[in-house]
C-alpha cells in the first residue's frame, strides 16, 4: 500500500475515533449506538540476523474502530483496523473485519438474516484451530493467532431452544495477506497475489462458496458441527500453474522462470470440510476439542520448488484441557492449559508440507493477578513431537496504566533449525526471535 | 377438666414463636421467607458502578450493565456487559445459575469475536479486581447452603427487628461461613460477615439504600448499595446500582449463548 494512502487511512481512522461523540453508548428511542476504538503504538525488535535486506525493527501505529447500532430487530456493525509501519511498508494493512447488518425476520424472533463482511470465530481451542477456517488470514502476525479479514457473507440463522442452525453463502474469495520479502516472518520472497483455484479455473475472486453450521448447547458443554464447501485459506501451494514439460531437460519448467523465482503464487484450492468443536466443563476442568476432515479439488497441478504438487486430503484434530487451579495465588487466578494437535491420514512428509503445527503439543499458563490494573502473565510453549528441535516460546505480560491506557510486553522465541534443503513449517521462522511492546489508548 | 386442658393447650400453642425452636430449622425458615419475599421480580435491568478503594484510599471506578431473568424452578439467568475500563468494554458474561450442581458460564471476548465457556466452579475469584467475589454477586440459591438461626435482633433503637443467621456453603466455596444480619422489614441482609476457609473474619458487607419496587402488585425491597470491606487487606469496594428496574420482561433468547455475539 502506498505510504500516502496508508497515512490517509490512519488519519481517517483517528478522525473517526475523535469525531464520534465521546465514543460512549448513545441511546435513542429506537435503539442504541455503541462505539469502541483503540490507537496503539507497537514496537518489535528482532534478533540481528546479519542480513542487511531484512527488517529487524518494526514500529507501527495501529488503529481500530468499532461502531454498532442495535434496536429490537436490527443490528448494524462496522469494525475495521488499519496499520502503518514506519520501517516496513509491506506491513501497512487495512482490513474490514465486520461491516454488516442483520435483522430478525419474524415476530418470534427466531429467524435472522445477515449480510455484509463478517469475522467468524469457530474455534474452541487456544493454539490449533482445525475448525476455524472461514476467514482469510494476515500471515504477518502471530502464528497461533493470525489476524483475520472479514468475509463477504449472506447468512440465514434459525434460533432454537437447543442452539442455532446457520446457512452461509460466501460469494467472494478474500485474499490472504502475506509478509513482504524483507519481513523476518516471511518467506524471503515477495509472493505474487494469492489466487483461488476452482477446478481448473484460476484467478476468479467471485466464486460460490457456502456451508451450514449447527451449534448445540448441552448441559455442561457446547457442541458445534459444520459442513462447508469453499476456497481453502490455510493450505496454499506456492509455485506456478503456468508450466510445461521440457523434453530436453526431461522435467517440468515454469513458463516464466523469473516470476517463478522472484514471486511465486500461493494457490488456494476449493475444498469440502466437515468438522466440529466441543467444549465441556467438568468442575475446574474445561475440555476442548476441534476436528475436521478436508477433501480438496485437486485437478490443477502446481509446479513448486520441489516438483509437481497437488493439495492433500487430510484430517486434523486438536484436543485441549484447561484447568483452573482451585486455590488463589496472591489473590489471583491461575489456569494451566495443554493442547495436542495433529494432521491425520497423511505421511510424515505430507504433514510437514501441510503446516507448521502438523503434530505438536502446547503447554501454557495464564495468571491473572485480579488487581485494579488487570495485570496478566501468559506463558506458552509449542513443541513439535514429530520433527526434532522445533519449538516456539511465548511470554507476554500486560497491565492497565489507567482506565484508558494499557501496555503489553512480550518475548517470542522460534527455535526450529532447518533440517533439509527447503524450510518446512516453523523452520521458515527459525531465529526470528523478537521482543515486543505495545502501548494502547482505548476510547 | 377437659376445658382446662384445651385452654392450656391453646395457650401453649399461642405462646410458641412463629419459627421452629430448632436453630437449623429456624434458620432455613428465615431463608425461605427471604426467598419468598424476593421472588417474583420477573426480570431486572440496571447500570452498575463499582468503586475500588485500595489500602491507601486510591479509587478506581468500574461500570457494567446488568440484566437478570428470573427462572421458575431453577436459578436465575444473568448477563453483565462491561463498560469500563475501556480495554474490556463490550466483554459480556452470561451465567445460568442452578439450584444443584455448578452454574453454566460463558464469556464473550469482543476483540476476537469469541464465546468461551468458562469454569464456574471457582467462585472465590475476585470480580474485576474488587473485594467482591463471583460468589458474592451471584444468585444465592438457598439449596446451596445450610442455615442456622443464632439470635433475634433489633435495629434502629428497636424500631426494626430481624435475625442473626449463619449460612454455611454445602458446595465448594471461598468461605467457611457467612453470618448475616437480616432485616424483617426488607427481608434481605443488611450486613454480612464473611469468614475465610480458616474460619477467620475476611470481609464485612454493609447493604444500604434499600428501595421498594412494586412488581405485579408485590412489594420487593432491594439494596442499591453494598459496601464491602476486607478486614485483612484493608481494601474496600462499593457496589452501586443505578437506574435499577425490576419487573422487566426479558426474552429467554437474550440469555442464550447464541445471543452473546
Amino acid at each position: 500500500m502506498k505510504p500516502f494512502l496508508s497515512s490517509l487511512l490512519i488519519i481517517l481512522f483517528i478522525a473517526l475515533l475523535i469525531s464520534t461523540p465521546s465514543l460512549n453508548a448513545m441511546a435513542s428511542d429506537e435503539g442504541e449506538w455503541r462505539n469502541r476504538g483503540e490507537v496503539s503504538l507497537q514496537w518489535r525488535q528482532f534478533e540481528n540476523d546479519n542480513n542487511d535486506t531484512s527488517i529487524d525493527t518494526g514500529m507501527l501505529i495501529f488503529t481500530r474502530l468499532e461502531t454498532q447500532y442495535e434496536d429490537e430487530r436490527n443490528r448494524h456493525v462496522f469494525r475495521g483496523f488499519a496499520r502503518v509501519d514506519q520501517k516496513d511498508k509491506d506491513r501497512d494493512f487495512m482490513s474490514f473485519e465486520d461491516v454488516y447488518f442483520s435483522r430478525l425476520l419474524d415476530e418470534e424472533e427466531s429467524w435472522l438474516v445477515l449480510a455484509g463482511y463478517k469475522l467468524y470465530n469457530w474455534t474452541a481451542t487456544e493454539a490449533f484451530h482445525p475448525a476455524d477456517v472461514i476467514n482469510s488470514r494476515n500471515f504477518d502476525s502471530d502464528i497461533e493467532y493470525f489476524e483475520k479479514k472479514g468475509e463477504l457473507t449472506l447468512e440465514l440463522s434459525k434460533f432454537t431452544d437447543w442452539g442455532k442452525i446457520s446457512f452461509f453463502l460466501w460469494p467472494r474469495f478474500e485474499q490472504p495477506q502475506f509478509p513482504g520479502n524483507r519481513s523476518r516472518l516471511g518467506f524471503g520472497v515477495d509472493l505474487d497475489r494469492p489466487t483461488a483455484v476452482d477446478g481448473t479455473t484460476v484467478g476468479d475472486k467471485w466464486l460460490p462458496q457456502g456451508g451450514v453450521r449447527i451449534g448445540i448447547t448441552l448441559d455442561d458443554g457446547d457442541l458445534s458441527l459444520h459442513l462447508i464447501n469453499h476456497i481453502d485459506r490455510n493450505f496454499p501451494i506456492i509455485g506456478t500453474a503456468n508450466f510445461s514439460f521440457n523434453p530436453v531437460l526431461q522435467r517440468n519448467v515454469p513458463n516464466d522462470s523469473i516470476a517463478f523465482a522472484t514471486g511465486p503464487t500461493p494457490y488456494y484450492f476449493r475444498k469440502t470440510q466437515a468438522g466440529g468443536t466441543l467444549q465441556y466443563a467438568f468442575s475446574n476442568l474445561l475440555v476442548k476439542f476441534e476436528g475436521a476432515y478436508r477433501v480438496f479439488d485437486d485437478e490443477l497441478p502446481i509446479l513448486t520448488a520441489e516438483g509437481i504438487n497437488r493439495p492433500i486430503n487430510h484430517g486434523e484434530a486438536a484436543l485441549g484441557f484447561e484447568y483452573q487451579l482451585p486455590f488463589s495465588m496472591g489473590g489471583g487466578d491461575t489456569s494451566i492449559f495443554t493442547e495436542a494437535g495433529s494432521i491425520l491420514g497423511t505421511t510424515k512428509e505430507e504433514r510437514a508440507r501441510l503446516g507448521a503445527f502438523q503434530r505438536d503439543v502446547l503447554f501454557g499458563l495464564r495468571h491473572s493477578f485480579n488487581d485494579i490494573m488487570g495485570k496478566e502473565l501468559f506463558l506458552t510453549m509449542i513443541h513439535d513431537v514429530e520433527r526434532a528441535n522445533e519449538r516456539l516460546y511465548n511470554i507476554s505480560y500486560s497491565q492497565r496504566l489507567s482506565d484508558l491506557w494499557k501496555i503489553q510486553m512480550g518475548v517470542r522465541v522460534y527455535d526450529a533449525p532447518k533440517k533439509g534443503n527447503v524450510a518446512r513449517g516453523l523452520e521458515a521462522l527459525d531465529g526470528a526471535h523478537h521482543v515486543l511492546a505495545n502501548l494502547t489508548r482505548f476510547f | 377438666m377437659r376445658r382446662l386442658f384445651t385452654t392450656t393447650l391453646l395457650m401453649i400453642l399461642i405462646s410458641l414463636p412463629i419459627f421452629s425452636a430448632d436453630p437449623a430449622a429456624k434458620g432455613l425458615e428465615i431463608a425461605k421467607k427471604m426467598k419468598a419475599a424476593n421472588n417474583g421480580f420477573v426480570g431486572e435491568e440496571s447500570l452498575m458502578e463499582m468503586v475500588l478503594i485500595d489500602a491507601y484510599g486510591a479509587q478506581t471506578k468500574r461500570v457494567m450493565k446488568g440484566m437478570v431473568m428470573e427462572v421458575k424452578g431453577d436459578g436465575d439467568k444473568s448477563i453483565s456487559i462491561f463498560e469500563n475500563p475501556q480495554d474490556v468494554k463490550g466483554t459480556k458474561m452470561l451465567t445460568h445459575t442452578h439450584k444443584d450442581g455448578d452454574d453454566d458460564q460463558w464469556l464473550y471476548l469482543p476483540s476476537v469475536r469469541r464465546v468461551k465457556r468458562i469454569s464456574s466452579s471457582n467462585k472465590s475469584s475476585s470480580f474485576m479486581g474488587s473485594e467482591f467475589s463471583y460468589e458474592d454477586l451471584g444468585s444465592q440459591e438457598i439449596e446451596k447452603y445450610n442455615y442456622k438461626w443464632i439470635k433475634d435482633l433489633s435495629f434502629n433503637k428497636g424500631k426494626e427487628k430481624g435475625w442473626l443467621v449463619e449460612r454455611v456453603p454445602k458446595t465448594k466455596s471461598g468461605y467457611s461461613k457467612m453470618v448475616m444480619k437480616v432485616s424483617d422489614k426488607y427481608m434481605n441482609p443488611v450486613e454480612v460477615e464473611y469468614f475465610d476457609r480458616k474460619n477467620e473474619l475476611l470481609k464485612v458487607a454493609v447493604f444500604s439504600n434499600f428501595i421498594n419496587h412494586k412488581v405485579n402488585g408485590k412489594s420487593i425491597w432491594r439494596a442499591h448499595k453494598i459496601h464491602m470491606k476486607n478486614v485483612q487487606t484493608k481494601k474496600e469496594s462499593v457496589f452501586e446500582w443505578k437506574n435499577r428496574e425490576l419487573g422487566v420482561k426479558h426474552k429467554d433468547r437474550d440469555f442464550r449463548k447464541t445471543a452473546l455475539k
